[in-house]
């Protein structure tokens, strides 16, 4: 797995690469919680890379998008593609992030 | 005729992620059977088999612990007259009441749906429902089965 975060910016960009296990789902969370307690409120996830994540790393994204929704931002993923597009839509989960 | 493709215990979370990459090689040779797939199908269809056995199997570690001196998962597989892939996962814990859990996650609607879709965890074993043709827990709720068939 690899996260790439840019942060210098008011919105942050979340390249995630190769496969999140529940191993990695933790170090995402850990990192992406960290952010919003120096007041990151807009997320923008590029899946175009990701070719695995869970219920661990959707659970991650939700939380994530529940805490930046409630500081008036939100997350934005893009680039879904294959089986990671497929479990988005199998969990609903086009319904809670917008997506482009 | 039943073919055996693998069984094995594992006692701690890292003696399966050493395995995980070899389980994704059993799944694809075992879907490869169907034939007539392009590459890109074969991988999505490899890749949702591989997340529904891993919530498998982390449910089970997540369960397994349950007032038991060596927690335990033991994983099998095996093809059923060249038809079903079928996978079993059983913990060494007290279960849970996943029948309960399965029947309330297959009549989502209304609030219950949204609560659900805002949820922070919860989804593992309907994405094993949403990707297998059949999910069964035992009654314990220790030991479950995945079937998919392949023709």
């Amino acid at each position: 797995m690899s996260i790439n975060i840019q942060s210098d910016k008011p919105e942050v960009q979340v390249e995630l690469e190769g496969k999140i296990y529940v191993e990695d789902a933790a170090i995402l969370r850990e990192n992406l919680l960290q952010l919003i307690e120096k007041g990151k409120t807009h997320f923008v996830f590029d899946m175009t890379k990701l070719n695995y994540i869970d219920s661990s790393g959707l659970g991650v994204l939700v939380a994530i998008h529940k805490r930046a929704v409630e500081r008036g931002g939100g997350i934005v993923v893009k680039g879904l593609q294959g089986a990671v597009k497929e479990l988005f839509l199998l969990t609903r989960l086009n319904r809670v992030f917008e997506i482009i | 005729m039943r073919q055996k493709i693998m069984r094995k215990t594992f006692y701690t979370e890292q003696e399966y992620r050493d395995d995980r990459e070899q389980l994704q090689h059993c799944l694809r040779e075992a879907l490869a059977m169907q034939g007539g797939k392009d590459t890109d199908s074969l991988e999505n269809e490899v890749t949702l088999l591989e997340i529904a056995l891993n919530e498998a199997v982390n449910n089970a570690f997540k369960y397994a612990e349950d007032k038991v001196a060596v927690p335990a998962v033991t994983l099998s597989m095996c093809l059923l007259h060249s038809q079903w892939l079928i996978i079993r996962v059983k913990d060494s814990g007290t279960g849970f009441k996943a029948d309960q859990v399965m029947a309330k996650l297959a009549c989502l609607c209304g609030k219950e749906e949204e609560a659900w879709q805002w949820g922070e965890s919860g989804r593992g074993l309907y994405i094993m429902a949403q990707v297998m043709d059949k999910v069964r827990y035992n009654a314990k709720g220790n030991c479950v089965m995945l079937l998919k068939t392949l023709f």
